[in-house]
């Protein structure tokens, strides 16, 4: 297999993962995932057209919960009660834009402003 | 420090005080936790209340259950409802689980108390204990030294004498690696013996949760209480599960097999040199022990790139839901919701978090899921088969638990490739579901691990659990009592 992972494609993948990293970070974690997959690529010779069907749980697990719904007490509450971030009853949030208006205009950094609009 | 057995039948006889057995837990708490730094939250008060509610149990006249009064400690990816739960990662710091996971609820109904959260590789991604977020946790025989990973808080707390029981979660090894290297008991059960529900998970299809413990038999006895279908786990396998501690503890007539790619050339030649002594002490006490020539696990080379592959997918997205809105801590200029995700994300979980999170979502991405993800579920497929099939002819299958003892602290830690390779020998059972453990069996004589323990793995069929501990039972029992870390017996 050749060498899958360039600057370019880290980027886009730790877009897709929502991750945050700097330049130098993103050369570095490139590296890193590469000689990773180097060092993984030895499965591209394995023989799997006599595999048994592929599962990602081994076959004794149990069958799936029944699916219905069931009453928790306070649930606004308690799920409310696991965030830092929350008014009015809702989980608090800055206003959601565009990732392109985002990158035209970066916001300047600092700390989190009063004024942020709560989205549910 | 006396058994977990000893203690519970002491309390449950009235013989002894749960007070006084958890004040004698926290005074070893005081003089031994700077050395080794097990614990994100030594959590007191808590464990205090915990001894108080037994004590009442018991002035009710109740039997407190199966592990009365026996202080045990929790990795800290398992909920306590009301305790901290951070995982070992700064993303969840200051944050408080809303419920009790199924073990805690088993081990509370039992009579355990609960003492301290320990520490982790950061969301159990980790073979040293230096990927937690918080601070490193050092190994009890060697302060130097790393105690293994990702469950090392458990295993360093239980190794230098703390508590004689501890909980950990395996993925790829991180319970029976830091076992091996604190050298104490850790054993992984069989996938969906034990429910995952209240455990921050990590890789779904092969994550469990396991006893560490001082002696084998305790590790038996905590299996016991915490094994059982949970209805609230999908992954829970139904039906009774049968009592470990039941099992007679006897190695004679059964049939275990050395498979030779356990025998790896990358393990250390003085670790196998303790393997080969723990197989004669196999064969004394009546087991018939036979090499397996290479061949019949011909795939177990694959498994280091297949754990990888498999977990780190799963993880990439068992992970999503860590983003600074509905859990834990936040950073944010405060402008727009898609930079709040990537500056929390991005500036919260370590470098280690980071490396897997970007390779499984390469693995699971468009384009290379079938070369990578879909062809690593393949090949565990394969690997399971070839274990599955070796099991028609062995009861049990040994080998070493760890190619190499302790390191120095910082040796791997820039060096995924080489990180990796402490999962060379507990992949595969992962893999393959199958219930394993790791035994004390010496210490190394010579070279770069001289004076430090090497673990025993004994791995089964899947569902055979009591036979596998029966089995670590009746070694230590052949053995004699394991050598305990120079921590084990000091005092202030």
């Amino acid at each position: 297999m050749p060498d899958l992972i360039d600057i370019e494609l880290l980027r886009q993948l730790t877009r897709l993962a929502r991750l945050g990293v700097s330049p130098d970070e993103a050369e570095a974690l490139a590296e890193d995932v590469a000689a990773l997959l180097a060092h993984f690529e030895s499965i591209a010779s394995v023989e799997i057209d006599d595999a048994p069907e592929s599962s990602d749980t081994p076959a004794n697990a149990g069958s799936p919960a029944v699916d219905e719904a069931t009453l928790w007490p306070q649930p606004q509450d308690t799920l409310l009660s696991l965030s830092a971030h929350t008014q009015d009853g809702f989980y608090a949030v800055p206003t959601q834009r565009e990732r392109t208006e985002i990158e035209r205009a970066p916001p300047a950094s600092g700390a989190a402003r009063d004024d942020d609009e709560p989205q549910a | 420090m006396l058994t977990a057995r000893r203690i519970a039948d002491q309390v449950r006889a009235g013989d002894l005080d749960p007070i006084d057995v958890l004040e004698q837990a926290l005074q070893r708490l005081a003089v031994r936790e700077e050395h080794v730094r097990a614990y994100l939250d030594p959590d007191v008060e808590f464990a205090r209340r915990m001894a108080d509610v037994v004590v009442e149990r018991l002035n009710r006249g109740e039997d407190p259950g199966r592990l009365a009064g026996v202080p045990v400690s929790l990795k800290d990816n398992i909920a306590v409802a009301g305790r901290s739960l951070t995982a070992g990662s700064r993303a969840l710091e200051g944050y408080r689980a809303p419920h009790d996971s199924c073990v805690a609820e088993r081990l509370i109904a039992e009579g355990a108390v609960l003492l301290g959260r320990t520490n982790l590789d950061e969301f159990g991604m980790g073979a040293s204990t230096e990927s937690s977020g918080f601070h490193a946790t050092l190994n009890p025989w060697d302060r130097e030294r790393v105690p293994g990973g990702s469950s090392g808080g458990s295993a360093a707390a239980v190794a230098a004498g703390i508590v004689p029981l501890a909980l950990g979660t395996e993925t790829g090894g991180s319970i029976r690696q830091p076992a091996a290297l604190c050298g104490v008991t850790g054993f992984k059960p069989s996938y969906g013996a034990v429910s995952r529900r209240g455990v921050v998970a990590f890789g779904s299809s092969l994550d469990q949760v396991g006893p560490i413990a001082a002696h084998a038999e305790d590790a038996a006895l905590l299996y016991d209480v915490i094994a059982g279908h949970d209805p609230l786990d999908s992954t829970s396998a139904p039906g009774e599960r049968a009592s470990a501690l039941s099992v007679r503890a006897d190695l004679e007539g059964l049939r275990i097999g050395i498979p030779e790619e356990f025998l790896d050339e990358r393990v250390d030649k003085r670790v196998l040199q303790q393997i080969e002594k723990a197989v004669q002490v196999l064969g004394d006490a009546g087991a018939i022990t036979k090499r397996i020539p290479r061949g019949r696990l011909a795939h177990m080379q694959h498994s280091i790139a297949v754990y990888h592959l498999v977990a780190c997918s799963e993880a990439s997205t068992n992970l999503a839901r860590f983003d600074g809105v509905r859990f834990g801590p936040r950073v944010s200029d405060g402008h727009a919701l898609w930079p709040l995700y990537e500056d929390t994300r991005g500036t919260l979980f370590g470098p280690e978090v980071r490396r897997r999170i970007v390779l499984g979502t390469f693995a699971l991405s468009a384009g290379h899921a079938d070369a990578w993800y879909r062809r690593a579920l393949s090949v565990r497929a394969l690997i399971r088969r070839e274990f599955q099939q070796l099991f028609d002819d062995y009861d049990l299958l040994a080998g070493p638990t760890s190619p190499f003892g302790a390191f120095p602290l910082g040796e791997k830690l820039d060096d995924p490739v080489a990180m990796s390779l402490c999962d060379l020998l507990t992949a595969p059972a992962c893999l393959a579901g199958l219930p394993s453990v790791s035994v004390p069996c010496g210490l190394v004589r010579k070279g770069s691990f001289k004076g430090l323990p090497v673990g025993l793995c004994l791995t089964g069929a899947q569902g055979d659990d009591p036979r596998v501990l029966a089995a670590a039972r009746a070694f230590e029992v052949a053995r004699g009592e394991p050598e305990r870390s120079p921590l084990w017996e000091l005092e202030a």
